[in-house]
């Protein structure tokens, strides 16, 4: 093999690992996106509830005792 | 007499180690190359054991997630194997067995393989980590890895026949991983499964190496039957499948496993019973081959080793994927 061959396959074979390098990278990106955007999902609601409990809470312990 | 003065040092022939590593095959590894660095063998078998733990844990878990939980694991499983073939190149280059690794051939260098296990293993627990805040399920995932490579591979593997047993734990903990992401925590039901996986490797892994001891002498690995010979290996296949089969039926008693998995479990580890006594009573691995074919061409002598391997696996998957399936009819029962 000459040395421009060796050389077109040496920076072929880079090229093709930097693309799946970059790919993976992106897919890394992506699905921490959509993990990132569930748990905030997730978070809101479970303040919601929490908001809602003392809401409640406020409720019962400003309601005056019966005899 | 006048010294003679030193001869300047050459300076860096850049264009000449570029030609030598344009001519180098190492340089060139494919895509499929690095995805055998994954072991994907292995990781199937991992992949399934924690798909298993996760949705037999019980707690509901959102899609996404449970389809995260399990990429990580798969990438952590493969991870610790990449790392586990970069440090491992030039012992699995001496064995039949392993000598067209991707490493062991040269078809990717040792520092590739490294930063390959190295990124992957980082990224896998750190996204574990982001999609399961608690952390039990990214710290056990990374545990493992280490657990894997650094006591197995770079300790244990060198330095005494019981290091399948000690060393097989890691491939024991992916249920437990898988469970600990479903619900935060890892109860002892968790562990029963751990435990299984962790009776069944040296049982499963003893009866390959009594009939390719030959390879892990050459490559000076003190397998059992290499560093206590074939009848003491034999024995010791019979007592772990003794301990293991009941093990096996716990899931039972604890109300994991329903009437189905009592069958799978009870006929099944008596069947395994019964192939270790075959093994036992033969004399599998007293003329080891650790030829090229040696998992399908074995002497008459190590048919029973090679039949308590391939029984071994359909054995593990069976109580599995048993427990897999009840627990999902349950759950459209319910």
């Amino acid at each position: 093999m000459t040395n421009d061959n060796g050389k077109k396959a040496y920076l072929a074979a880079q090229s093709r690992r930097n693309y799946f390098i970059a790919g993976g990278l992106l897919v890394f990106v992506v699905l921490v996106f959509f993990v990132t955007m569930i748990q905030m999902g997730r978070n809101t609601k479970i303040e919601k509830l929490n908001a809602l409990k003392s809401q409640a809470a406020a409720v019962s312990s400003a309601a005056p005792a019966t005899h | 007499m006048s010294k003679k003065p030193a001869k300047p040092e050459a300076p860096l022939d850049i264009a000449t180690d570029l030609k030598q590593a344009y001519a180098s095959q190492a340089l060139r590894g494919s895509p499929g190359d690095y995805f055998q660095l994954l072991k994907p063998r292995v990781m199937s078998l991992v992949v399934f054991t924690a798909l298993t733990g996760l949705i037999i844990a019980g707690k509901p878990i959102h899609p996404f997630l449970a389809f995260i939980a399990i990429l990580c694991i798969a990438l952590g499983a493969g991870a610790a194997g990449a790392l586990n073939m970069a440090l491992e190149g030039e012992t699995d280059a001496l064995m039949r067995r392993t000598k067209l690794r991707p490493v062991a051939a040269g078809r990717v260098t040792r520092n590739d393989a490294l930063t390959f296990g190295g990124v992957l293993a980082f990224l896998s627990v750190f996204m574990m980590w982001i999609a399961f805040p608690d952390g039990l399920a990214a710290a056990l995932l990374a545990m493992t890895i280490v657990y894997y490579v650094v006591l197995y591979t770079l300790v244990l593997k060198r330095r005494t026949p019981q290091n399948i047993v000690i060393g097989g734990a890691a491939g024991a903990f992916p249920p437990v991983i898988g469970w600990a992401a479903a619900t935060g925590a890892a109860p002892w039901e968790a562990w029963i499964l751990f435990a299984i996986i962790f009776l069944w490797t040296p049982p499963h892994s003893w009866a390959l190496a009594l009939y390719t001891a030959e390879d892990y002498a050459k490559a000076g690995i003190p397998m059992m039957p290499v560093a206590k010979g074939a009848k003491s290996t034999r024995l010791q296949i019979l007592l772990y499948s003794l301990v293991m089969a009941p093990v096996a039926c716990l899931p039972i008693a604890t109300g994991l496993g329903g009437l189905v998995y009592g069958f799978v479990s009870v006929v099944g580890g008596a069947v395994f019973i019964y192939f270790a006594l075959r093994v036992y009573l033969s004399r599998a691995g007293d003329h080891p081959e650790g030829g090229e074919n040696s998992l399908y061409d074995v002497k008459k002598e190590a048919l029973s080793a090679r039949n308590l391997f391939a029984y071994s696996i359909f054995y593990l998957t069976a109580l599995f994927a048993t427990l897999l399936v009840e627990h999902l009819i349950k759950g459209v029962m319910s």
